[in-house]
């Protein structure tokens, strides 16, 4: 985690840059937000499940795997463009309040 | 209470404006069967209902009920960005413009505004879930019906994922009615109410 939110890459984050800075899987936004999406209704469906069927074991398992993905998606996508969640809107900390400056879903660009 | 995630549950990218469907789309905003009724329903019912399986389903589907609300918000504001006076005129979309201009406003397609009396808070586990298993028929309804006058392939696949999820709702109160029906006298369901005696 990063505790300086001046010291690192993040600085150096630029709006429109295409490509996420984090690491070599060069995952587009586009293609990762697509992800966070697809992972999220995953959650979304077998949360609905466990609700009513709280002791299946195969659920659960799933549940744990999809859910520490999308902690992990959401994570990335707020260093890279900016949070999607108030919980990550730290991995993204400039000298600016980014939670404002990205497009919101119903707008061009925005989900 | 909730918090804001800034993405749609399913996306909605629609290139072009048509404020004739747009007219159609918004009563699932605030139509008798729409989203935001949807909700309250659900999130009104929660708080006596005594089975924690069943206080779980109306939480997250009252919850997921929002995110509808908001794609629905969105096809109907993407439908209708940046209308010309002309366009308005042309459409049929200005009894709706001279109240609202381009904003989200909660009404059936009749111009009718959002009302709670479009569903029931009723305080009987058994009665509610019906309710709620209804509902989300009139729902799936209401976007088949929907679905037969869209030809914009980007309007019909983010209503064909809301028909969808109504189905899913469906088999999920479907459940919870069982639940609901094990805990109570098998020889009569009617015997107590468990929401009231107790």
């Amino acid at each position: 985690m990063n505790m300086n939110p001046m010291s690192n890459n993040n600085t150096m984050r630029r709006m429109n840059d295409m490509t996420p800075r984090t690491g070599g899987n060069a995952m587009n936004r586009r293609q990762l937000m697509d992800q966070i999406n697809q992972i999220s209704f995953a959650v979304d469906e077998v949360k609905l499940y466990l609700d009513t069927h709280p002791c299946d074991r195969e659920a659960l398992a799933y549940f744990r795997e999809m859910s520490r993905k999308r902690n992990h998606a959401l994570k990335e996508y707020a260093a890279a463009y900016g949070p999607l969640t108030i919980d990550t809107a730290e991995e993204s900390c400039t000298e600016r309040w980014n939670w404002i400056n990205e497009p919101w879903p119903w707008q061009e660009g925005g989900c | 209470m909730w918090n804001y995630e800034k993405r749609l549950q399913y996306p909605v990218k629609i290139t072009q404006t048509n404020p004739k469907i747009a007219q159609i789309i918004i009563t699932q905003f605030g139509g008798p069967d729409g989203e935001l009724g949807a909700s309250m329903r659900y999130l009104a019912q929660r708080y006596t209902m005594p089975y924690k399986e069943v206080t779980g389903i109306l939480t997250d589907i009252g919850t997921e009920e929002l995110a509808h609300l908001e794609m629905i918000c969105a096809i109907v504001y993407q439908l209708t960005k940046d209308l010309t006076p002309e366009e308005i005129e042309r459409s049929g979309f200005a009894p709706y413009y001279v109240d609202h201009t381009l904003a989200l406003w909660p009404q059936a397609a009749s111009g009718t505004p959002w009302s709670a009396v479009t569903f029931q808070s009723k305080g009987d586990p058994i009665t509610d879930l019906h309710e709620d298993l209804a509902a989300e028929q009139k729902a799936r309804t209401t976007y088949d019906n929907i679905l037969r006058l869209v030809k914009d392939p980007e309007v019909a696949d983010p209503i064909r994922f809301l028909r969808q999820r109504e189905v899913v709702h469906y088999q999920r109160f479907g459940e919870s009615l069982r639940i609901v029906q094990e805990k109570l006298d098998s020889k009569n369901f009617y015997a107590f109410n468990p929401e009231f005696d107790k």
